[in-house]
């Protein structure tokens, strides 16, 4: 058989058709490869096998179940397991094609072998765990549970955004849950009045939340750090030690504390206040909505500041002291030398964290939850369930928590992924201590 | 050569062929066979779980076997009662022991589905009444065979909570509902109605006390106000999905009411949506009454507080205290019980009076059956019971709470009732 093959290459074609019709035939037929072409073939009839498995679980993905009001619910189709079964089944389908192309363009790649060479390196045992066989078959189980435990995952509650899965008449298994294309984005950018008002309203809160956020803590962080570096304080490590308290304990207590502490009407802050004469009547902290949203950012810069203060310090001293020392000579202030020589040495070094804390703002469940819990409530709350400093995430909470609006809350979790995730990923590419490798 | 190449054709078409054929019939099948594989062993055993409750009535014919009940119940104080109820149990029937196993109240509902077809479930379990109905639907409970069991033996407002699709679900071990604290020192006679309430904070309130305290944003006490002529949630037996009843003209009376109740606890929402805020307020003294439920008492008699507990003030022109709602903590027998003869007898043992009693004498609950007690916290909330209604156990009642919550905060905060009441009702509904 081998005879047969032409060396100028004008066989490639008869290979390619062998290698499509059968995984592995054409390494056993036309190189007498019998170990690869028979693992491939133990691969093709496993898949073959499973053809029947596989239809059954596709379809039921496409129609997600049919409603069975006549039976008991335990005997009823549940929609979800449908989905999960059929988005693993898509997985292993997705596995068997990669492997078909790669028996293929391997048996491609044998021909040129034998176009060149005359001959062909066969597969044994030992060439099997010696090249490069071995290195894929020992990433292989990392790379399988990579795909099943966080694509998949990512996957399923992104199908979710495109399902009415919601309380009260689409959770399983009591009923069946269909698919309704873009229904629930048209219902959130438009289509609905309360929900989509309360989606932008919820968005520029999220977004203007984690830029102040962000920028308070580390603004906040640098003086403090530059500040401790700077002067001449006497105690250094115990100021220190005391600015960074904030940052050891946990974050979720102290958000609770500083709930109690603000309370209008009964918390001790008012109450001292008012017992001094400071004010006449209560400050409505958390329960007027401008004031509650400034007073989430500024409880978020207590506790977050120490982070960047510790960060900036070592910062500090990794910058030489010459450089100050010229710039002293050469008669520049204080002031002058923070603004051209620290900042921008910080910031360079710091600009991957500033992302990263930016991305972690616009996620920042506790800092929210906790001191507010989304109070005070607005007009739409009653239908969303989104209060006036709800962000997107304490609202995803609310709603698969309190009101079973699964499909909705998906459609938001799509909403930050896409607008999260390429965002984090360019800018920072874009810093410069990522583009140089090294700092 | 080529013989073989064709031969080899053949068979691969053969096999492919064979694979389509065979993935046509098994695929067809295995759509309904995969869901109903699973469940049909565990359909078998409700099913004979069910021929078999039939007889289990009587106590004459319980087995003679040496049987072992498994029992879930919450720990502590719930735990301690059933684990010598069980041995009281054994005394009578000293083939039968009692297994105490430990899920707690508010998870055995989500673990029962799971537990019991697997067959390492619990024969009797503790399980809040409100979760009845979503039980019956998934066939996981089986109903009381002999009513008179129940019906008559406990409180009114325990058998309420326990009848669904006009069957007898399980038996109640302690009933729950919420009154009205009050701070003897501070205010020595409890009012009556609420006109009453407001006399009393026109004198008593100071900035930052007031005469009365509770939850405003909280969903659970708004029976309270939305009471009025006897108007339910889901209607009178709580199965009505019609409607919430929320938004007719006797919610919206009660719902104002309390709305014009804001001058005399001038307290923003936020301020007080939250228990611990106002059971502080309590504790100190900055509030002179208090609604809520029993499982303050040991808190307020803990930080010393002379404080009594009665009936809820009754609304302007009603001259019976305020509505509230009620709940029990049942026993159920499960449906995958192989022993349901005999795990009725024993959830019924813990509703006999001499247990009643001794689930009081351990836990402090309210008991389900009119025993006497010597609390009088206790018979406040039993005078409350009298009026209360039970929580419906209806599915569309998960999705009630979270719209009501957020609706009596936007109301106390000055929202359009009518408006706020509307927006729950379709939100609840649609």
């Amino acid at each position: 058989m081998l005879g047969k093959l032409q060396r100028d290459g004008s066989s490639q074609k008869q290979v390619l058709l062998v290698s499509i019709l059968f995984m592995g035939l054409g390494h056993i037929i036309y190189f007498k490869d019998y170990v690869k072409g028979l693992l491939f073939m133990v691969v093709e009839v496993a898949g073959i096998a499973c053809i029947p498995l596989f239809f059954g679980k596709v379809y039921n993905l496409i129609t997600l179940g049919s409603p069975q009001p006549d039976l008991p619910i335990k005997l009823r189709a549940n929609s979800m397991f449908m989905l999960v079964d059929g988005i693993l089944t898509l997985g292993v389908a997705a596995l068997f094609i990669t492997m078909y192309i790669i028996s293929i363009k391997g048996a491609l790649q044998e021909y040129q072998d034998y176009c060149t060479h005359g001959e062909v390196k066969r597969t044994t045992a030992k060439t099997l765990i010696s090249e490069k066989a071995f290195p894929i078959a020992g990433l292989t189980p990392a790379l399988v549970l990579l795909l099943f435990f966080v694509l998949v995952p990512l996957i399923f509650s992104a199908c979710v955004a495109f399902t009415n899965y919601s309380a009260p008449s689409h959770i399983p298994p009591n009923n069946t849950v269909d698919w309704v294309g873009f229904d629930n984005f048209k219902d959130m950018f438009g289509g609905n009045a309360a929900w989509s008002s309360a989606f932008g309203r919820v968005a520029i809160w999220t977004l203007v939340w984690a830029v102040l956020a962000t920028a308070t803590c580390y603004i906040g962080g640098m003086i403090m750090a530059v500040v401790l570096h700077e002067s001449k304080i006497r105690i250094k490590p115990l100021f220190r030690g005391i600015f960074i308290l904030p940052y050891a304990v946990p974050a979720v207590v102290s958000m609770l504390v500083w709930k109690n502490l603000l309370n209008g009407s009964f918390g001790i802050v008012n109450r001292t206040l008012m017992e001094i004469g400071f004010i006449d009547g209560p400050i409505p902290w958390l329960s007027d909505l401008w004031l509650a949203r400034v007073v989430c950012v500024l409880v978020n810069l207590w506790a977050g500041f120490p982070y960047f203060m510790l960060l900036i310090m070592g910062n500090l001293t990794a910058i030489s002291s010459d450089v100050y020392e010229a710039a002293k000579i050469d008669g520049a202030s204080k002031f002058f030398t923070f603004r051209k020589i620290t900042a921008p040495l910080v910031l360079f070094q710091t600009m991957p964290l500033i992302i990263m804390s930016f991305t972690h703002n616009i996620n920042n469940f506790g800092a929210i939850y906790f001191l507010t819990g989304g109070f005070p409530k607005v007009s739409d709350s009653t239908v969303t369930s989104a209060g006036g400093t709800d962000i997107l995430v304490t609202w995803i909470y609310n709603l698969t928590m309190t009101l079973n609006k699964y499909h909705y809350a998906s459609v938001l979790a799509v909403v930050i992924f896409v607008v999260m995730a390429p965002f984090a990923i360019l800018t920072f590419k874009n810093t410069k201590s990522y583009k140089e490798g090294e700092v | 050569m080529k013989k073989c190449i064709l031969g080899l054709l053949v068979f691969m078409g053969i096999l492919l062929f064979a694979g389509c054929g065979e993935k046509e019939g098994a695929s067809a099948g295995s759509g309904s066979s995969s869901g109903a594989s699973g469940s049909s062993a565990s359909s078998g055993t409700a099913s004979s779980g069910e021929s078999s409750s039939a007889q289990a009535t009587t106590e004459s014919n319980l087995t003679s076997d040496k049987i072992t009940l498994k029992v879930w119940e919450s720990s502590g104080a719930s735990a301690d009662f059933v684990k010598q109820a069980g041995e009281a149990f054994t005394a009578k029937y000293p083939n039968i022991t009692i297994e105490y196993e430990n899920v707690e109240l508010s998870d055995s509902s989500a673990q029962i589905p799971l537990d019991g077809p697997a067959g390492v479930g619990p024969d009797v379990f503790a399980t809040p009444s409100n979760t009845i109905g979503v039980l019956v639907a998934g066939g996981h409970i089986l109903p009381v065979g002999n009513s008179a069991d129940v019906v008559g033996q406990v409180a009114q407002s325990c058998e309420d909570a326990v009848i669904y699709n006009e069957k007898i679900y399980g038996y109640p071990i302690s009933a729950e509902t919420y009154a009205l604290y009050y701070n003897k020192d501070l205010i020595p006679e409890p009012p009556t109605t609420w006109e009453e309430v407001e006399a009393f904070c026109q004198e008593f309130n100071e900035p930052g006390t007031y005469g009365m305290i509770f939850n405003v944003g909280a969903a659970y006490y708004s029976p309270v106000f939305t009471g009025k002529n006897g108007n339910r949630l889901f209607g009178q037996y709580g199965t009505d999905t019609s409607s919430t009843f929320m938004n007719n003209a006797d919610a919206v009376e009660g719902m104002t009411y309390f709305q014009s109740f804001r001058q005399y606890l001038d307290v923003p929402a936020t301020d007080i949506a939250n228990d611990a805020v106002c059971l502080a307020a309590f504790t100190e003294g900055k509030a002179a009454m208090y609604i809520t439920g029993p499982w303050n008492i040991a808190n307020c008699r803990d930080a010393e507080v002379n404080f009594g507990v009665t009936t809820l003030p009754a609304l302007p022109g009603d001259n019976q205290p305020a509505t509230s709602f009620s709940g029990a903590r049942t026993m159920q027998v499960s449906a995958y019980s192989d022993y349901p003869a005999e795990a009725h007898a024993f959830a019924k043992f813990l509703i006999s009076e001499e247990m009643q009693q001794l689930r009081f004498d351990i836990t402090g609950e309210i008991p389900s059956v009119g025993i006497e007690v010597s609390n009088e916290y206790i018979t406040g909330f039993q005078k409350q019971l009298e009026f209360a209604y039970p929580m419906p156990s209806i599915v569309e009642m998960d999705g009630w709470w979270g719209p009501m919550d957020s609706a009596c905060a936007n109301i106390w905060d000055g929202a359009d009732v009518q408006a706020e009441l509307d927006a729950v009702n379709s939100t609840v509904l649609q």
